[in-house]
């Protein structure tokens, strides 16, 4: 007809693909923010689904991967539906972060699968019961050894701090404890304020605790260095004076020392003020050099510095079905001074220890991380039979670590063990590889930094990542290092006591 | 007659569609008859629902036999889904729905036998349906009610009534009617585009100034796809974007709420207590539903704040899965797609713009809310047609069908 003239129908079909467009994105949308954060969503402790769903069902236990049982339900003599935790206070304390408690103050194991524990993820046959009988949920295995997280927690002892085990070839974590905790049967009495809470004590140090790195962070200086600068393996360093830099505008000042600098400065040394003399790259890294760090940082340049620590999880919002981990940061620095620092873990870097710990376990797995996972398998509660186990994920979208740098680190990582500063944690019959770190978080001389080592056992039946944080208590060589060693050895089986 | 013969094997081909949706009511009643309080009233009222949809199918088949069976199926679908959650979240409240559906299926067959008659398939009521339109909505402005933030309804003797929906479908028709230009319209060749604008300006005004947004929003895009179709110059068609662009920003600054719900859609975990509380409730429903969803019965929808109306999206994803989730998105893309095919064959130009205008009202609204509740844009507070709660919405919705049939068999 003529009032159907072409261009109305031309365009009424271009409307109509527009139309098709935008209903493929909603229901594309939908599904991709289902499979991205649907878990953390169900998760979230606003989901009062969960809270309301635990006082009508009896949650499945939760048990450690020998089958040590953390926590499980049981009706008390009015028929409510009460969660008890492990008797053990030790085991109980240290594994308050990786389970949680029930109003979410820290989140943990109980929230991530209340989908299982709590059955929703059940058939829906499974799901209809009669009204007398209690709906049951699944029960879940966890990938943390309860014997090694409670060895971890005496440990610790009183200090602050954090540390993590996973199995750099399946992800699983098998410790991650965190100081000062709480004690999750008496939740109620801290929320009431009938019990004395301590500072920061809700906070798992593990995933969410913002720390300076201090030398650990040289393996992503040393990574970056083996990608910018060409033949950086074969180079010879010095390492003699302190470096010098201008006060006010912080650039650095080649070729000057602290005997013939005229202006107001500042320096950059090492811990205690050593000086290493003539070193090679392996040498440095071992020996924890800070002078050579703070060079090649500068010689890198921020910019690029910056984009490395990006492809090592710096600066990214890690998206794991079982875990949440609070973003590690690398500011870029304008000034030679910062950029110097930045090299060597101080001035902006900010590190979670997980964090610390994949990236280890990517190094130590020649450059791919498997994802960490905390859930071993779910139970069916009623007959025992694998409802399912997650298998191992290699994750390729948050690490990107080319694999003979890996080589070249993990070399160097041995080198710290054998002649370096991380001496102290070799274990007879294993070789263990490692980076200490220590890290200065104020200006006053009675405040201790915070004690750092990251390492791995090379070991093709014990593959494991380590990564140990203790406040203010020293050099890394000092106190993580020793604890670090214990733990090992614990999750070896080689323990001596 | 080898055409008729066609057709009723087209019918017959169709029809075990129609089965499947007196299934899904048969199953979904009786389940929820073991759970509820009255196991007799409930299977009334699911046999109440099965009757009204056959007795509908049967008469539109007998108004003109050469019906759209799959725009009725589709529309048949979402009423069933639509009575069987609202019998779920409140039942003596949707007792009180079947009524309105009652009226709200009489008039589509009406609105069909309107269009026969050939009463609706002309522009000679454009001045007509333009003033209407327009007096609804300025009505609510003296003596409406404000809801949510928005200003957008009034109470006539204990019913609640949204007058911007039926507002709606007359806007359609004053625009369709504007860009005529038949022997009814008196216009020469030219569709009016000024006067088109001056109306949709005033309309989207008179909603702005009620703080509807939703509603501004949708007359807006429905104006501007008409105007598009009815063959405006493509350099008019930028220029309206940039005012939009600009009336969007001004919008942002000046109405506070319209910076929160964009807060809200950004992060809506840091403000859970207050603005972004709406929208994370409804993620967590639909996470905790999964892909299959927990049940009928089995889910918490009554967190979700407005879960009856604007959130019926999250409710259908929490009890009946994202998978369920997706067909009702995909089922509303069927009906908008065929609401264009009869606009395609439509052969008058009034027809044609009028049914697009349908067509494209069903696409902005499903699309802002569904969108809005998976937090693909910011939170419009907009019905979701057929689904939603609301006596007036389901009834503007049905008549805008009845209009779509009618076309169908008599406009082209």
């Amino acid at each position: 007809m003529e009032h159907n003239n072409e261009l109305s129908v031309k365009r009424t079909r271009v409307v109509l693909i527009a139309f098709l467009l935008a209903f493929v994105a909603l229901a594309v949308n939908l599904l991709y923010a289902y499979f991205t954060y649907g878990a953390r969503w169900f998760s979230s402790p606003y989901n009062k689904r969960i809270n309301t769903a635990g006082e009508n069902v009896l949650m499945g236990n939760v048990s450690d991967r020998n089958g040590e049982i953390l926590a499980y339900s049981e009706l008390n003599d009015d028929g409510k539906i009460i969660r008890r935790y492990s008797l053990n206070d030790d085991i109980r304390l240290s594994t308050a972060h990786i389970m949680g408690d029930k109003y979410g103050m820290s989140i943990g194991a109980e929230r991530f699968f209340a989908r299982y524990l709590l059955g929703f993820e059940q058939r829906l046959d499974k799901r209809v019961v009669g009204e007398e009988q209690k709906r049951k949920g699944s029960n879940v295995t966890l990938t943390i050894d309860a014997k090694l997280s409670a060895y971890a927690f005496n440990l610790l002892g009183n200090n602050r701090g954090a540390a993590v085990i996973m199995n750099y070839k399946t992800g699983e974590i098998l410790l991650s404890v965190s100081q000062p905790t709480y004690d999750i049967a008496l939740i109620d009495e801290y929320l009431n304020n009938k019990k004395k809470t301590t500072d920061g004590m809700y906070v798992n140090r593990v995933t969410m605790s913002e720390y300076t790195p201090g030398s650990i962070f040289k393996t992503v200086t040393l990574i970056a260095a083996l990608e910018y600068i060409p033949d950086v393996i074969n180079r010879k360093f010095y390492c003699n004076d302190n470096l010098i830099f201008d006060y006010e505008s912080g650039a650095y000042l080649d070729g000057v020392n602290e005997s013939n600098v005229e202006v107001k400065y500042k320096t950059l040394s090492d811990y205690g003020n050593n000086s290493h003399g003539s070193l090679t790259l392996e040498q440095a890294y071992a020996k924890s050099c800070n002078k050579v760090f703070a060079k090649l940082a500068m010689e890198i340049g921020s910019k690029k510095l910056y984009r490395t620590a990006k492809s090592l999880g710096f600066e990214t919002d890690f998206m794991f079905n079982d875990i949440i981990i609070y973003s590690s940061k690398y500011e870029v620095p304008t000034r030679d001074y910062d950029l110097a620092w930045s090299g060597v873990g101080q001035y902006k870097d900010i590190v979670t220890p997980m964090h610390m710990c994949m990236l280890i376990s990517a190094i130590a797995n020649n450059g791919v991380l498997v994802e960490p996972m905390l859930l071993k398998c779910v139970t069916d509660s009623n007959d025992g039979t694998v409802i399912y186990t997650p298998q191992p994920k290699v994750n390729n979208k948050y690490f990107d670590i080319k694999s003979e740098y890996a080589e070249y680190v993990k070399k160097c990582m041995f080198a710290a063990v054998d002649y370096g500063t991380a001496k102290g944690v070799s274990i007879d019959g294993y070789k263990i590889c490692g980076k200490t770190g220590t890290a200065e978080v104020s200006q006053q001389e009675n405040i201790k930094p915070h004690s750092w080592f990251t390492g791995y056992v090379d070991d093709e039946n014990n593959p494991y990542a380590i990564c140990v944080v203790i406040e203010n208590a020293g050099s890394g060589s000092s106190v993580a290092v020793p604890i670090a060693r214990k733990l090992l050895e614990m999750a070896l089986g080689v323990a001596t006591e | 007659m080898s055409d008729e013969v066609n057709i009723i094997r087209r019918k017959i081909r169709r029809s075990h569609l129609l089965f499947v949706i007196i299934a899904f009511n048969i199953f979904a009643y009786l389940l929820m008859s073991l759970k509820s309080e009255s196991f007799i009233l409930t299977l009334l009222t699911g046999a109440a629902v099965i009757v009204m949809i056959l007795g509908h199918c049967m008469l539109t088949n007998k108004l003109n036999r050469d019906y759209d069976e799959l725009l009725l199926y589709c529309v048949y679908f979402l009423i069933s889904l639509s009575m069987i959650i609202q019998y779920r979240l409140n039942e003596s409240g949707s007792l009180r729905q079947l009524p309105i559906l009652f009226a709200s299926l009489a008039a589509s067959l009406l609105v069909m036998w309107f269009v026969k008659i050939n009463v609706l398939c002309t522009s000679r009521y454009k001045w007509v349906a333009a003033a209407l339109s327009l007096l609804l909505i300025v009505l609510v402005l003296f003596i409406g009610q404000t809801h949510g933030g928005a200003k957008n309804w009034i109470k006539i003797a204990d019913m609640e009534i949204q007058p911007s929906e039926i507002s709606r479908i007359l806007y359609i028709i004053a625009i369709a009617g504007f860009f005529t230009y038949d022997e009814y319209s008196g216009y020469k060749n030219q569709p009016q585009y000024l006067r088109a604008t001056l109306f949709a300006v005033a309309c989207v005004a008179v909603l702005v100034i009620e703080k509807d947004i939703g509603a501004a929003v949708i007359f807006t895009l429905v104006a501007y796809i008409m105007f598009f179709v009815s063959g405006a110059k493509k350099s008019t068609m930028i220029k309206w974007i940039i005012v939009f662009i600009i009336a969007a920003l001004i919008s942002y600054l000046a109405f506070k709420h319209v910076e929160t719900r964009i807060n809200a859609w950004y992060d809506p975990w840091i403000s859970f207590e207050n603005d972004g509380y709406q929208v994370a409730q409804g993620l967590m429903a639909i996470a905790s539903g999964g892909l299959s969803g927990l049940g009928l019965y089995q889910g918490k929808p009554n967190m979700i704040p407005e879960y009856g109306t604007d959130y019926v999206f999250a409710v259908v994803c929490e009890e009946f899965g994202i998978i369920v989730g997706i067909c009702v998105i995909l089922i509303y893309f069927v009906l908008i797609f065929r609401g264009i095919k009869i606009a395609l064959k439509s052969k008058s130009r009034f027809n044609m713009l009028m049914c697009l205008g349908i067509a494209t009202l069903f696409a902005v609204q499903s699309f802002l809310i569904i969108g809005g509740v998976t937090k693909l844009i910011p939170v419009t507070g907009v019905t979701l047609p057929f689904l939603s709660r609301g006596g007036t919405s389901l009834l503007s919705s049905l008549i805008a069908v009845g209009i779509l049939e009618g076309v169908n068999c008599y406009g082209t």
